[in-house]
C-alpha cells in the first residue's frame, strides 16, 4: 500500500537528505574562516584607511578653507580701513589746498588793492598839486592884471 | 505506485503551480503598480524604488517557488511511492 | 516510479540522481562537493589574485573587490545596525559570495559536458543539502548573536508585544530556516530544469533570454539570502524598549 516515505528521502530522491549537510556547513563555516582572512580583513584595512585618509583630508581641507576665509575677512576689513584712511588724507589735502588758494588769492587781492589805492592817492595829490598851481597861476595872473590896470589909469 | 496515485500527483503537481501563480501574479502587479506610481510622482527616486522593487518581486516569486517545489516532490519524490 | 523514469528519459532530465561517495559509514553527493570545490577554488584564486598587491590606488581586480567589500559592509550595516555589523560582516559576506558563486557557476559553466558515472554537475545551490545547510547555519548564527549579545534577554524577543506573540515566534524559528533553504532550492532548481527543458525542446537561440532571466533571478536570490540572514541577525540583537 501507500508506504509514506518522507520526501522520498531514499537513495536518488530529489531530496536525499545525508552527510552531505553536515559537511557542507563544516565547508561554510570554514570558508567563512579563510575569507575573512583573505579577504574581508586585508581588504577592510585597506578601505578604512583610505576612508580615514580621505576624511581627514577634508577635515583639514575645511579647517584651511574656514582659516582662509577668516584672513580674507581681515584683509578685506584692512583694505576697507585703508581705503577710508585715504579717502580722508585725500580729503584733507583738498581743503589744505583749497585754504592755501584761497589764502593766496585774498593776498593777492589785498596786494592790488592796496596798490591801487597808493596809486590813486597819488593820482589825487598830483591832481590837487597841480589844481594848487594851476589856482595860485590863476591868482598870479589875476594880479598881474589887476596892477597893469590900476598902473594905466 | 498505483495508477490512480500517479493521476493525482501529476493532476496536483499542475494545480499546485498553477493555484500557487495566482496570488504572487496579483500581488507582483499591485508592486508593480505602486512602483510605477512613486516613480511618475518622484522620478529621481528610481534607482531605490527599482531595488526595492525588485527584491519584493523574488519575495513573492519565492511564493509561487514553494508550489514548485511541492510539485517537484509529488513528481519526482513521491512520499507514496 | 514508472514517471519519474519515463519524464527524465523523455526530457533527458535527471532530477534526483547523484554521485554517490561512500566513505565508510556515510554516503555523499559527491557532485556537489566536485563543483563546489571548483567553485570556490575559482573564487579564493581571484581573491588572492585581488589582494596580493593591495595598494591605496586600487586598480584592475582590487577596485572590483573593494567594491564588493563596500557593497557587502552596506548590506550588513542596513540590515544588522551600527553596532554589531562589524562581527558579522564576514559571515553575511560568505554566504552571499557562496550562493552567488554557486548560481552563477552552476548556470554559466556547461558542466553538461563532463560526463559523471551517475548524475550530473550543476548548481550546488540546486542540493537540498546545501540550502538546509546554509540555512541551519543561519539559525545558529542569529541564535549565537542574539545570546552572545544580550544574554537571556534574548527571549524578551518572543514575548515582545505581548505574551500572546509566543507561539507565533517560537513558529517562526522553524519557518524561517524551511522559507529560507526551499526559497534557494526551488529558484535554482526551478532554473536548471526550465533552462533544461527548453535546451533539449529548441536547442538554439530560444533557451539565451531565459538563461539571462536566469543569471538575474540567481543574483537575486543570492542577494535575498544574505539580505534575510542579515535581517535575522539583526532582529535577534536588535534592542527592545
Amino acid at each position: 500500500m501507500l508506504a509514506f516515505n518522507f520526501f522520498g528521502a531514499t537513495e536518488g530522491g530529489l531530496f536525499d537528505i545525508n552527510a552531505t549537510l553536515p559537511l557542507m556547513a563544516i565547508q561554510v563555516v570554514a570558508l567563512t574562516y579563510i575569507l575573512n582572512s583573505l579577504f574581508f580583513k586585508p581588504v577592510g584595512n585597506v578601505v578604512e584607511k583610505r576612508e580615514k585618509f580621505v576624511s581627514n583630508n577634508i577635515i583639514e581641507a575645511k579647517n584651511k578653507l574656514s582659516e582662509v576665509k577668516k584672513l580674507e575677512a581681515d584683509l578685506l576689513t584692512q583694505l576697507q580701513s585703508a581705503r577710508t584712511e585715504a579717502q580722508r588724507i585725500v580729503s584733507e589735502a583738498e581743503n589744505e589746498s583749497d585754504k592755501l588758494y584761497k589764502e593766496a588769492l585774498e593776498l593777492a587781492n589785498n596786494e592790488a588793492n592796496a596798490s591801487k589805492e597808493k596809486a590813486r592817492l597819488e593820482i589825487e595829490s598830483q591832481t590837487s598839486a597841480a589844481r594848487d598851481q594851476l589856482s595860485k597861476q590863476a591868482d598870479d595872473l589875476s594880479e598881474l592884471i589887476v596892477n597893469r590896470l590900476i598902473l594905466e589909469k | 505506485m498505483d495508477s490512480i496515485t500517479s493521476a493525482a500527483s501529476v493532476v496536483a503537481a499542475g494545480l499546485a503551480v498553477g493555484l500557487g501563480a495566482i496570488g504572487p501574479g496579483l500581488g507582483q502587479g499591485n508592486a508593480a503598480q505602486g512602483a510605477v506610481e512613486g516613480i511618475a510622482r518622484q522620478p529621481e527616486a528610481e534607482g531605490k524604488i527599482r531595488g526595492t522593487l525588485l527584491l519584493s518581486f523574488a519575495f513573492m516569486e519565492s511564493l509561487t517557488i514553494y508550489g514548485l517545489v511541492v510539485a517537484l516532490v509529488l513528481l519526482f519524490a513521491s512520499p507514496f511511492s | 516510479m514508472f514517471f519519474n523514469s519515463l519524464l527524465t528519459n523523455f526530457a533527458a532530465l535527471e532530477v534526483g540522481q547523484h554521485l554517490y561517495w561512500q566513505i565508510g559509514n556515510i554516503r555523499l553527493h559527491g557532485q556537489v562537493f566536485l563543483t563546489s570545490w571548483i567553485l570556490l577554488g575559482a573564487l579564493l584564486v581571484f581573491i588572492s589574485l585581488g589582494t596580493k598587491k593591495m595598494e591605496n590606488d586600487p586598480k584592475g581586480l582590487q577596485n572590483l573587490l573593494e567594491f564588493l567589500w563596500d557593497y557587502i559592509r552596506d548590506l550588513a550595516r542596513t540590515q544588522i545596525g551600527e553596532k554589531v555589523y562589524r562581527d558579522w560582516m564576514p559571515f553575511i559576506g560568505t554566504l552571499f559570495l557562496f550562493v552567488f558563486v554557486s548560481n552563477w557557476g552552476g548556470a554559466l559553466i556547461p558542466w553538461r559536458l563532463i560526463k559523471l558515472p551517475s548524475g550530473e554537475l550543476g548548481a550546488p545551490t540546486a542540493d537540498i543539502n546545501t540550502t538546509i545547510a546554509l540555512a541551519l547555519l543561519v539559525s545558529l548564527s542569529y541564535f549565537y548573536a542574539g545570546l552572545s549579545n544580550k544574554g537571556w534577554r534574548y527571549f524578551e524577543y518572543y514575548v515582545h508585544p505581548t505574551p500572546i506573540m509566543l507561539p507565533f515566534k517560537i513558529l517562526e524559528d522553524f519557518t524561517k530556516p524551511l522559507s529560507l533553504s526551499f526559497r534557494l532550492f526551488g529558484n535554482i532548481l526551478a532554473d536548471e530544469l526550465v533552462v533544461g527543458v527548453l535546451v533539449f525542446l529548441v536547442p538554439l537561440i530560444l533557451p539565451i533570454p531565459v538563461m539571462f532571466l536566469g543569471l538575474f533571478t540567481s543574483a537575486i536570490q543570492a542577494l535575498i539570502f544574505a539580505t534575510l540572514a542579515a535581517y535575522y541577525i539583526g532582529e535577534a540583537v536588535e534592542e527592545h524598549h
